[in-house]
């Protein structure tokens, strides 16, 4: 009797879970549906961009993201934009800024631009959204406050007409206005705007399921003309293994991050001079690189085409001993990299009675392109200028903490510097004015230069000042400045795009055959 | 019954708060979340006064003390990493995925396993046996990621039947379904074969066959029966293993949005929120799945005490 209860209980726990089984199976076919990507609005094809990273939040103003970025640039404006080569341009704004005295910048705004949701966009939206950005400062609440933090308000002059003030003489303050997301008035009390996005942009928001996809469709209503592509899905690929799977068969159009080994096998590709540079900071305070002839022997020690060439597959240039790329304003064109020059180098370090000394570089895995191998082969060069170097590859938790603790900081670090506003004061202020996060050095003067820098408003004059701070920090050699990668991006054959200075991905400027 | 499950169900409390306790107190110890969630430029006064607003900056005790609170509130908290989301709404949305890929991998799985198992075990040392041993011993000892990457090549890329990463039809599930089984494919039907070897050479089994009984029945209710005990360990094990993130591999490789990626997702950014709650729910499903387990037990065996 036993067992034949007992079998009975087995069936009908076998057929439970069947049932569940198929029950799970069934609920998920729902999904296909949300999949699917329509043609849009303006009844353009439709393509999938593959990101490498899903966006942590669809809200324009709280994180600092890339993958909210690449979503939110098609669906958000800002007063200013820049050309693909990295020059602002007008954007909602009709033209740049005019000075009204040192702290109070005046923007005419574009007629007859509307959002998503039908609301006319005016002098009250441009208030609304500085003002959401200062209480967001205030609050804690959002990443993006190393940006902002110089703002201290918006007047409405007429509908037409607003007036941006700062707690000081801010020069960044036309580039900010490339990087602030105008949102609706009717947003600008609320926490969160995540659910749904609601911008002036060329694409509307879809949809967002979580682990999966974002799409968007066109705006047919859009200021400057519906774009040509209807709708766009992004899928959140982090392995760059499965992202170039998922080109080659058809998958995607677009993927961010090709690796440069995997170039030749996608069905077409597109370069740009990036904005991201590694870089080693050097002590200029402490040890063995606190002599100056030391830390230029350390960059005429390594041979940079080389790096160039065999490391990052030519997709790179070497830098001109800057940290910052051509298209950045303040960049200096007279700057020369250091020369490879392995017998200079081992003159200089005996000079400075280095020859055989430790000498400790420290780098992290798996977080930049090639970051350890940078790293290595850096040591090879330095090694072979006579130097006792020993590498440390951290897990990027401890090599953070390393970064971030400035008295504690070794010889040397690896970084890869990067500046998404294209403003040259961002870096500086990090990497080379004393005080920075990364910054290794204690030159009151190189400082002062960059501070007056931030403070100058006078476009000229800025990048003369900047060029001077460049060339300071050149002389005394803080850094190893390496290469200055390019931006890679695989397509599909029947995309037409020519990728941007400044990474954003467009979809307007993108075309679909 | 009724009182052993009391006791297990019990037992199991326990355990989930040790490792809640335990994931608590290390993951703080590990580091800081706060250098990860800002930018590599963010000054250290923006640091400081992000940690003090998530709290970092006080005891650890007052931390736990906190988390506790909201837990018996209901509230998981939110994370760090999707900006504001409530990390069960995370959780939430995660586990199906995983429940599905686990499901279909095993179930497939078993499907394999059985009958093959069965028929080696039927005439062991012949070709079919050998054949079936080989290939079961290929299934358990490829390299889940490069069976996976082989898959999205062939399959994927080359033929272009099925999609190569990513969810949303019942294609997308077949290929990371079929990396998660073979492996405990091959494991479950080395098992089946041996431990039906065991039954079919045991005295009742002949008996039965001298009474005359047809060799399907033979095989298949009486000698099953037994043999499946075994089985049904393993594959206990491997509904575990595979629910307490075996899974992670196969996920990563087809960018499948379960449990596993999840946490690693949870980890690379030091979402110490998401993680809490991420292992939190793992250790409660271990927990029932293995009281589960035991049960079985005694559905097929009532002999099995297991008060």
């Amino acid at each position: 009797m036993t067992v034949r209860t007992s079998r009975r209980w087995l069936v009908v726990t076998v057929l439970a879970v069947v049932l569940a089984m198929v029950a799970v199976a069934c609920g998920d076919d729902d999904d296909s549906g949300g999949n699917a990507t329509g043609a849009g609005s303006s009844g353009g094809k439709s393509i999938t961009i593959a990101l490498g990273s899903e966006p942590t939040s669809l809200d324009p103003q709280t994180v600092d993201d890339g993958g909210e970025r690449a979503i939110s640039d098609n669906v958000y404006e800002t007063l200013l934009t820049r050309t693909p080569q990295g020059e602002l341009a007008p954007g909602l704004a009709t033209a740049l800024p005019k000075q009204v005295d040192d702290t109070t910048w005046e923007f005419t705004l574009r007629d007859g631009v509307k959002f998503h949701d039908g609301a006319s966009f005016g002098a009250d939206d441009v208030v609304a959204s500085v003002e959401r950005m200062i209480k967001l400062i205030k609050d804690e609440k959002t990443d993006q406050s190393g940006f902002f933090s110089s703002l201290t308000g918006a007047k409405k002059v007429d509908d037409r007409t607003v007036q941006i003030t700062t707690d000081g003489p801010d020069g960044v303050l036309p580039a900010r206005m490339y990087w602030l997301k105008i949102i609706p008035k009717s947003a600008k009390d609320k926490a969160d705007l995540s659910d749904d996005p609601d911008g002036t942009g060329p694409y509307k928001f879809v949809e967002f399921k979580h682990g999966d996809h974002i799409s968007l469709e066109a705006n047919g209503d859009y200021w400057d003309g519906a774009p040509k592509v209807g709708g766009v899905t992004y899928k959140f690929i982090e392995e760059p293994g499965t992202r170039l799977a998922g080109l080659l068969s058809g998958e995607y159009d677009l993927i961010t991050n090709l690796q440069p080994e995997d170039v030749d096998r996608a069905p077409k590709s597109a370069q740009v001079q990036g904005q991201e540079h590694p870089v080693l900071i050097l002590d200029a305070d402490d040890g063995i690189t606190k002599d100056v002839r030391v830390r230029q022997a350390l960059n005429y020690a390594v041979d940079k085409d080389s790096l160039v060439k065999d490391l990052y597959g030519g997709y790179a240039k070497v830098d001109t001993g800057q940290l910052l790329s051509p298209s950045i304003l303040g960049y200096n064109e007279d700057l020369k990299p250091y020369a490879y020059d392995a017998a200079k180098a081992k003159d200089l370090i005996s000079q400075a009675g280095a020859a055989g000394k430790p000498i400790t570089i420290v780098g992290t895995s798996g977080r930049w392109l090639k970051d350890r191998e940078l790293v290595e082969a850096v040591a090879g060069y330095w090694k072979a200028a006579g130097l006792d170097v020993k590498t440390n590859i951290m897990e990027f938790s401890a090599y953070l903490d390393e970064l971030f603790n400035r008295s504690a900081r070794a010889d040397s670090i690896y970084v890869s510097s990067s500046n998404d506003i294209l403003d040259a004061d961002r870096q500086l202020s990090t990497y080379y004015q004393a005080g920075g996060v990364g910054s290794s050095n204690t030159n009151k003067d190189l400082s002062d230069l960059i501070t007056q820098a931030r403070q100058t408003t006078d476009t000229d004059q800025r990048a003369k000042l900047y060029n001077e701070a460049l060339k300071m920090a050149y002389d005394q050699a803080y850094f190893v400045w390496l290469v200055n990668n390019q931006d890679i991006y695989g397509m599909s054959k029947r995309l037409t795009w020519t990728p941007r200075v400044d990474a954003k991905l467009l979809v307007k400027e993108m075309s679909v055959s | 019954m009724g009182r052993f499950v009391v006791r297990r169900i019990a037992q199991g409390l326990l355990v989930v708060l040790g490792v809640t306790v335990t994931v608590f107190v290390v993951t703080r110890m590990v580091g800081d979340p706060v250098k990860f969630v800002l930018p590599l430029e963010a000054t250290h006064e923006e640091r400081e006064a992000r940690r003090h607003e998530l709290g970092f900056d006080r005891p650890i005790v007052n931390q736990f003390g906190s988390y506790i609170g909201d837990l018996a509130k209901g509230d998981f908290g939110d994370s760090l990493w999707q900006r504001g989301r409530s990390t069960m709404d995370i959780v939430g949305d995660a586990l199906p995925k995983t429940f599905q890929l686990v499901a279909a991998g095993l179930l497939l799985a078993l499907l394999l396993a059985l009958p093959l198992g069965i028929l080696a075990a039927t005439r062991p040392g012949r070709a079919l046996d050998r054949l079936l041993v080989t290939t079961s011993l290929l299934g358990l000892s490829v390299p889940q990621f490069w069976l996976g990457l082989i898959l999205i090549i062939v399959f994927g890329v080359e033929l272009g039947w099925l999609p190569t990463a990513g969810t949303g039809t019942w294609k997308h599930l077949v290929l990371p379904s079929v990396t998660l089984a073979l492996p405990a494919a091959g494991r479950m039907a080395m098992m089946v074969r041996s431990s039906m070897i065991d039954e079919l050479n045991k005295q009742y089994v002949k008996t039965a066959k001298a009474k005359g009984m047809p060799s399907v029945r033979v095989v298949g209710m009486h000698a099953l029966r037994n043999g499946s005990i075994p089985v049904l360990t393993l594959f206990g094990w491997e509904v575990i293993r595979a629910l307490a993130g075996y899974t992670v591999i196969v996920e990563t490789v087809f960018n499948w949005p379960g449990l596993g990626q999840t946490a690693i997702q949870a980890i690379q950014r030091q979402d110490l929120f998401l993680l809490q709650t991420i292992v939190l729910v793992v250790a409660v499903m271990v927990v029932v799945v293995n009281i589960l387990i035991d049960i079985a037990y005694r559905a097929v065996d009532p002999r099995i005490q297991v008060a």
